[in-house]
């Protein structure tokens, strides 16, 4: 029925080297795991970079999705967008500004707020991977044709 | 100078034509006339004569040049156009097209510019109009340094 | 033809022609100048008039250009009179008596807007350009002040008189340059000795940063003072503009006003205008001051102020921010007055005292700091006397976020509350009351690429009585955490381990020390098509617990391996719908999960509970979200994924996941309670989401679970988004914890901004729990964002007893705010609630 297995994934050629500019911490470190998973890496300037990822938004936020009858909050939201653009290390635009959100909610009653911290640690951690996944399938589609 | 209009005109040219009917004397080819400080140097001058007096005399030339000490000890004031008409018994000099005329450092131009160096005034453009603009550029005094 | 009028200026100024019908004198125009050298007719210098009389109409213009015209009584005919060039015919604005609803009639009137327009267009860029639009960078400023002194002044009038090298005047659409400065009007003269110059009539002077109208000027072109009458002026860099009665500029940079009035709307706008005794610009340090001064909005008087300072430019200047006041049920009226001081370019300071009717005064205090290493803030508030509940009343909140370099950093995030009802209470009409605890925490972290290493001491304050003291949360005093990772480069082994020492206290409560280790080591095989990752853990966990229940250990410990296989397939193929051509892609994968049991009752929890069951927990290796249990497994994860993808922009249009568990034994370890779990299967999990266009995107999920064939979780949200302004949310959640008994949340959530007219924008939410069918959050408010000022209104209404447990009772609030732009910052207040309750909305950056 026409399907195929997906033909070469590994990140392309030029995102073998990352220099990224702007990133939060936390973006970074996954930006990180990911390329060398794919054994890319990051670099620490422009010159050695094949390609440049300029992050210009990187905002996680949190907020009230739902209130019980007393008025206490029972459900949260992470909402995370990343805007950013791709750059070649001359300068030159390869993909101008994108805009990548990811949603996620969880029950959270903050009665047993120690547990839920640890959860929101964990989902924010599948934010990071997810939103990483995104920019890279953006920046094949771009560079690929 | 003040004594300018006492002083005897000279006035030097290549040619020299006089008309005792019209009572005008024509000098033609680079004419410089001479008046006390005052100098004019211009490609023509017809002489206006009444009742032997000189009344008026217009120079023209491609620029005609003046050029006066309005007092002793003062910087040169000096002028050009395409004409111009000196009044020797009442000190006046009108100068008109592409007139332009430089006075301690200060330049003025217009099409018309009338210099009374008696009382040391000079007018320049018409009131009436704005066909006669007048441009003038004053250059700044140099600052003693604090 | 050249249609010439003779016009005589009468007393008033006014200027009347005789117009065309009526007998038309003969304007004899000057007979054009014959060719050269014909000898002109004798011409006699005319004699000196003692004041130049105008042929032409003024150039510019003092009253509308064109035809005015009133009827004379005696013989019905027309006394028209024509300013400037004529319109012949051209339809133009007749001065509109736009007297709206203001007491007082409008600052200035017609004629000076007119003069405002014509004084804008002098200056080299049009500060209102970017009143609204994208924010243009201005211009290089033409010209620099500090040549003035060495250029050379140009000017060009009609007719010039100089007398005696020192005294001339030049009569007749004069116009002046020197450097920067630009002046023009009817007739100027100037002593080149002293260096000034005395201009009259249509005077229009122009520098860089600022421009001024006159009827006469005297400037001193030497020491740059100057002197005007009766003036308008526009001062860019604000934009300010205004009028006065005596302008004096001491100065390049400092001028002074009198009986001035000033706003920052553009030309033609006079939404509001400040007028004041005195007015004071000073350009070198960018501040302005007015005294006596008070504040016309809409043509309403508002508001009077013996001083007030406003900054001239961003640069950041001490001064009163824009008071917000609201009111409340139970503080009654609530005024806030902030008063920014910048301290120092890294610290400053914003003192805020707030008067609440029914309450009393409080002052609120935030001190925030800047240094290369560190940054942070400090709040204060301090109540003396709350009425209501007859004691004092503070709160204390520190944040600092250091970097000492070489991967070392610290976070300090303290808070503490004088009592249980403090945000509840003393919280504007805008306040948050959904917390229950207070969080503090001390971070020291050490990072690098392969490790990371954070200690910690964390406390919450419960400020909500509804939770008993036996579930109040653990403090952590401390918590070290040492996380080690290291991954093969040319094999895909991964090596990690997640290492934690916590020393839990709580008074009352088995307390302790937990140690967890959990080595792990992971091969992630990865192809294109394909990925298998197997993954073996060993967690060790050891308890030195106090205070232990009777009948359980105090030195416990548990060591279980933890095996683990992920492993996927991604299909795809290319298709083409419409005219754009997307990739789709089938994305199975399975997830096996192998731990076996151990008995866990006796291990107290600390920090652990049930994860929220969503498609990303199908993923995980443990049902509990913390290491005081971890689950007995045999299952597997069977999901399907897929993706419709825009194969140019690589963006998910629509995007599939379904999963599920299958359980291949009961789940004996439980969080309390000893009745294990029986089922085989999980809930089935589903999640649709999509970016439909640009502006439109929906996401959904919905959980069925087998055993009581039904559903139990569901929730969908539409989203419209628009440019900043038109943003719709339609939202809905439906929930029930325990499968067997009713919904724990039904609710319904709809918020919308969207703009009404002439920049009138509508904002609103509304929470609604059809469980209880009871408003749980709603407010609707209007915003108004136009060139010169900002005004906010918001009504509230919410349940707000946060910390005491009978019924919920609704509360309703009013938050007013209105900012005069240039006149004073905005307090970003309701930019902070808007974004926390109105997703996609984003603080606009002006």
């Amino acid at each position: 029925c026409g399907y195929h297995l997906r033909g070469a994934l590994d990140i392309p050629e030029e995102m073998k080297n990352i220099y990224i500019e702007g990133a939060s911490a936390s973006l970074r470190d996954e930006i990180n795991l990911s390329l060398k998973s794919a054994d890319g890496q990051l670099v620490s300037s422009t010159e050695e970079a094949s390609m440049v990822i300029k992050v210009i938004r990187d905002d996680m936020r949190r907020r009230v999705l739902s209130l019980n009858s007393a008025g206490k909050a029972t459900e949260f939201e992470l909402n995370y967008t990343v805007r950013f653009m791709l750059l070649d290390p001359t300068g030159q635009i390869l993909m101008d500004q994108q805009e990548v959100e990811i949603n996620r909610d969880f029950f959270n009653d903050q009665v047993d707020i120690l547990a839920k911290s640890n959860e929101e640690a964990v989902i924010r951690d599948e934010i990071y991977r997810q939103a990483v996944r995104a920019i890279v399938m953006r920046a094949r589609a771009v560079l690929k044709n | 100078l003040e004594s300018d209009s006492e002083q005897p005109i000279y006035i030097d040219s290549n040619t020299a034509t006089y008309d005792d009917k019209a009572q005008t004397s024509v000098y033609t080819g680079n004419v410089v006339t001479i008046q006390g400080s005052l100098r004019v140097d211009s490609d023509k001058l017809v002489v206006y004569l009444k009742q032997g007096e000189i009344s008026k005399m217009v120079a023209t030339g491609e620029k005609a040049k003046f050029e006066q000490l309005p007092g002793e000890g003062q910087e040169k004031i000096k002028g050009e156009a395409l004409i111009g008409e000196y009044y020797p018994n009442k000190n006046l000099l009108i100068l008109k097209k592409e007139a332009v005329v430089w006075q301690a450092g200060n330049k003025s131009a217009s099409d018309l510019i009338r210099y009374d160096s008696k009382n040391a005034l000079i007018k320049a453009g018409e009131k009436s109009s704005d066909s006669k603009r007048v441009h003038s550029v004053f250059m700044p005094k140099e600052k003693k340094t604090q | 033809e050249d249609n010439v009028w003779d016009c005589e200026k009468n007393k008033a100024g006014e200027w009347s022609c005789v117009s065309q019908g009526q007998k038309e004198p003969v304007e004899t125009q000057p007979a054009p100048d014959m060719p050269v050298p014909q000898p002109l007719a004798e011409s006699e210098p005319a004699a000196e008039k003692a004041r130049p009389v105008f042929m032409k109409p003024p150039r510019t213009v003092a009253k509308r250009p064109g035809w005015t015209c009133s009827a004379n009584e005696q013989d019905e005919t027309w006394n028209c009179s024509l300013i400037g060039a004529d319109p012949k015919g051209r339809a133009r604005v007749v001065e509109h008596a736009e007297h709206d609803a203001g007491l007082l009639d409008p600052a200035y009137d017609f004629s000076e807007e007119e003069i405002f327009k014509a004084l804008q267009a002098q200056l080299p860029y049009d500060p209102w350009q970017n009143c609204l639009g994208p924010s243009v960078s201005q211009p290089a400023l033409v010209g620099d002040k500090d040549l003035r002194n060495t250029a050379p002044m140009d000017v060009h009038a009609d007719y010039s008189e100089v007398f005696d090298k020192e005294i001339t005047s030049f009569f007749g659409n004069v116009d002046i340059t020197r450097a920067d400065q630009h002046v023009q009007a009817d007739m100027a003269s100037y002593d080149t000795v002293s260096e000034t110059m005395d201009a009259q009539g249509h005077v229009f002077y122009s520098e860089n940063e600022i421009s001024l109208y006159s009827e006469t000027a005297l400037l001193n072109l030497a020491t740059d003072e100057a002197r005007l009458r009766e003036a308008l002026f526009i001062s860019p860099s604000g934009p300010i503009r205004g009028s006065a009665d005596v302008v004096y500029r001491d100065s390049k940079v400092l001028s002074r006003y009198t009986e001035a009035s000033f706003t920052s709307c553009r030309p033609g706008n006079q939404d509001w205008v400040v007028h004041a005794d005195r007015l004071k610009m000073n350009r070198a340090t960018g501040q302005a001051s007015a005294k006596h001064a008070w504040l016309e909005f809409k043509g309403l008087p508002v508001l009077y102020t013996p001083y007030i300072s406003f900054p001239l430019d961003d640069r950041r200047l001490s001064g009163i921010l824009p008071p917000s006041f609201g009111s409340t049920e139970k503080n009654g009226f609530d005024l806030e007055v902030p008063y920014y001081w910048n301290i120092a370019p890294n610290y400053d300071a914003t003192i805020t005292p707030r008067y609440m009717t029914k309450r009393g005064g409080m002052l609120r205090t935030q001190f925030r700091y800047l240094t290369e290493i560190s940054r942070g803030n400090i709040g204060l508030e301090y109540m003396p006397y709350d009425s209501l509940r007859e004691e004092s009343r503070y709160s204390a909140s520190v944040q600092a976020q250091s970097n000492f370099g070489y991967g070392v950093s610290s976070n300090l995030d303290l808070n503490y509350v004088s009592d249980d009802d403090y945000f509840n209470d003393l919280n504007n009409a805008l306040g948050f009351s959904d917390t229950r605890h207070v969080r503090s925490l001390a971070d020291l972290r050490y990072n690098q690429s392969w490790m990371s290493f954070v200690a910690r001491l964390e406390n919450y304050q419960t400020i909500d009585r509804s939770i008993p003291p036996g579930a109040r949360p653990y403090q952590k005093y401390p918590q070290l955490q040492l996380n080690l990772h290291h991954e093969m480069d040319d094999f895909p082994l991964n090596l990690a381990m997640e290492n934690q020492y916590t020393y839990f206290y709580r008074s009352g409560r088995v307390s302790g020390q937990r140690l967890n280790l959990k080595p792990s080591i992971s091969f992630p095989w990865q192809t294109a098509g394909a990925f298998f990752t197997p993954k073996f853990s060993l967690q060790h966990t050891q308890y030195a617990l106090e205070d232990q229940l009777p009948g359980r250990a105090e030195d416990i410990s548990r060591t279980l391996p933890i095996v683990s296989v992920d492993g996927g397939l991604f299909f795809e193929r290319d298709f083409d719908f419409g005219d754009s051509s997307y990739l789709h892609t089938l994305e199975p994968r399975a997830f096996y999960l192998y731990i076996p049991h151990e008995d866990q009752s006796d291990i107290p929890l600390f920090d652990t509970s049930l994860y929220d069951l969503n498609f990303f927990s199908l993923f995980r290796d443990n049902r509990f979200n913390g290491p005081d249990r971890v689950q007995d497994a045999n299952q597997v994860t069977l999901a399907l994924t897929s993706r419709l993808i825009d194969s140019d922009s690589g963006r998910e249009r629509l995007k599939l996941s379904v999963g599920e568990i299958f359980y291949f034994r009961d789940r004996e370890v439980l969080l309390r309670g000893n009745t294990p779990e029986t089922n085989s299967l999980s809930n089935l999990i589903a999640e649709l989401s999509g970016q439909l266009t640009d502006h439109l995107s929906f996401s959904s999920s919905v959980q069925w679970n087998p055993d009581v064939n039904d559903i139990t979780r569901g929730q969908g949200t539409i989203r419209y988004r628009n440019q900043p302004e038109q943003i719709i949310n339609l939202g809905y959640r439906y929930r029930r914890d325990n499968p067997n008994l009713e919904a724990t949340i039904i609710q319904s959530d709809m918020s919308f901004r969207w703009p009404l007219y002439d920049n009138w924008f509508a904002v609103g939410r509304w929470q609604y729990s059809l469980k209880f069918n009871q408003t749980v959050e709603s407010f609707l408010g209007l915003e108004k964002e136009s060139c010169c000022w900002r005004f906010r209104v918001i009504g509230r209404r919410f349940v707000n007893n946060i910390s005491n447990s009978e019924e919920a009772k609704a509360e309703n609030g009013v938050f007013v705010q209105l900012e005069l732009k240039g006149l004073a910052s905005f307090g970003d207040k309701v930019d902070n609630f808007l974004e926390k309750n109105l997703y996609g909305y984003r603080k606009p950056e002006n």
